[in-house]
């Protein structure tokens, strides 16, 4: 055998072996992207995002006339996305306003949540809730019954609610 | 070499020529070796480390490795952690999805539970009993049990025909899956879970066509026997 055919032999083998580093790395990233998002749920996980549900759908379904304004804060502040801008429509229409001067008095209680789908940056939460409801001109208490489909979106490691539907 | 002139002249022709002969026969056998030497040299230089000639050779050097095996090294760790990230990703993968699959069984029964409870026809209605009864175990089924004539009765009286149907289902709480040490390949399954849903219930009956109506239910499934039935059926009101 020549020295030329021994090169010739080290790079095959070379050629081998990056062949084999670049498979098994395509190979890592193909699934990375395909798979990884799709992992086991967590209680935690489930938790959190069924907690941040509840807990934004009753600021958003609670408010009374004397603390409108904060109420207003509090439920914007777990909101996201298109979600926000319907609820700041609502806040600059004359709604809150005619709360104001008809005294009402708005509260939710969730009596029931359950996560539909988790995703790593997304999840969707059934809810029930009872909203009870009293004012100026309706002084007897009154009282709704919803069931409502609420989508997640993690914003900065936190869960804010960036759709609600009534199912 | 020096010879006496004159006093040997006799034997001199005869020594001269044994002289030329000798220097000629050391010409010959160095040349002989020399060849030889770059035969030995030729085949050291061809076959390389393969043939051990001669002299001992010096150990092979471990440290510093030379470049090829710090390279193969380095290919080699990069290609088994790749396979091990791998084969990791599509564990969590598998996991996942034997956790969906666990979960939508509870699903798909409470929500069947919830058609077949708010679906009636006058006609069936008795098939239809038995069919809740078969698929119930538990308080429900004695519940049932206990007020199916009464609820065979009025539907026949009534000529009630009532399509149910379902918006919206998810598991509220789960009982953990058993892990055993074959849950890895064979994923088990939860016992009991309680799934909300969100069902509907268009009646028409001898009085005429009615809106239709939803309901919240929180529906309990438990396993029996391998099946899963309905063991609990509230309305959340």
């Amino acid at each position: 055998m020549t020295a030329k055919e021994r090169v010739f032999r080290v790079s095959v083998g070379a050629a081998v072996w990056a062949v084999l580093v670049v498979a098994s790395l395509s190979l890592l990233i193909a699934l990375y992207f395909t798979y990884w998002p799709d992992r086991p749920v967590t209680d935690t996980a489930r938790q959190s995002v069924v907690d941040a549900a509840k807990e934004g759908t009753a600021a958003v379904y609670t408010y009374s006339a004397d603390t409108i304004d904060k109420d207003i804060a509090s439920a914007q502040s777990h909101l996201t996305g298109d979600f926000l801008s319907q609820y700041q429509q609502y806040v600059d229409s004359p709604a809150p306003s005619d709360a104001k001067k008809n005294a009402v008095k708005t509260a939710a209680t969730v009596v029931g949540a359950a996560l539909m789908k988790l995703d790593p940056g997304s999840a969707d939460v059934l809810l029930f809730i009872n909203q009870t409801t009293t004012s100026a001109s309706n002084p007897a208490t009154t009282m709704a019954s919803r069931s409502i489909q609420v989508t997640m979106m993690k914003v900065n490691g936190k869960w804010l609610i960036s759709s609600m539907k009534p199912v | 070499m020096t010879t006496e002139v004159g006093s040997a002249s006799a034997a001199e022709p005869d020594l001269r020529s044994m002289l030329e002969q000798a220097e000629a026969e050391a010409a010959a056998a160095e040349a002989a070796a020399a060849e030889a030497q770059a035969k030995v040299r030729a085949m050291r230089s061809e076959h390389g480390d393969e043939v051990d000639l001669a002299e001992p050779r010096e150990p092979r050097r471990l440290w510093p490795p030379s470049w090829p095996v710090v390279a193969k090294t380095v290919a080699a760790l990069v290609i088994v952690a790749a396979l091990i990230g791998s084969g990791y990703i599509v564990w969590n993968h598998y996991e996942a999805s034997a956790q969906r699959q666990n979960e939508q069984e509870f699903i798909d029964t409470a929500k069947q539970g919830v058609v077949d409870l708010t679906s009636i026809d006058f006609k069936i209605v008795k098939d239809q009993v038995k069919h809740i009864i078969d698929n119930a175990t538990g308080s429900f089924r004695d519940d049932f049990i206990a007020r199916a004539d009464q609820f065979i009765k009025v539907s026949e009286a009534s000529k009630a025909v009532a399509k149910g149907t379902v918006s919206a289902a998810a598991v509220e709480s789960l009982t953990p899956a058993p892990r055993h040490w074959w849950s890895s390949v064979f994923p088990s399954r939860s016992d009991e879970a309680v799934v909300l849903v969100v069902g509907s219930e268009e009646i028409t009956n001898a009085v005429g066509n009615q809106q239709p109506r939803a309901f919240r239910f929180r529906v309990t499934v438990t396993r029996e026997a391998g099946q899963l039935k309905v063991s609990k059926l509230e309305l959340v009101l």
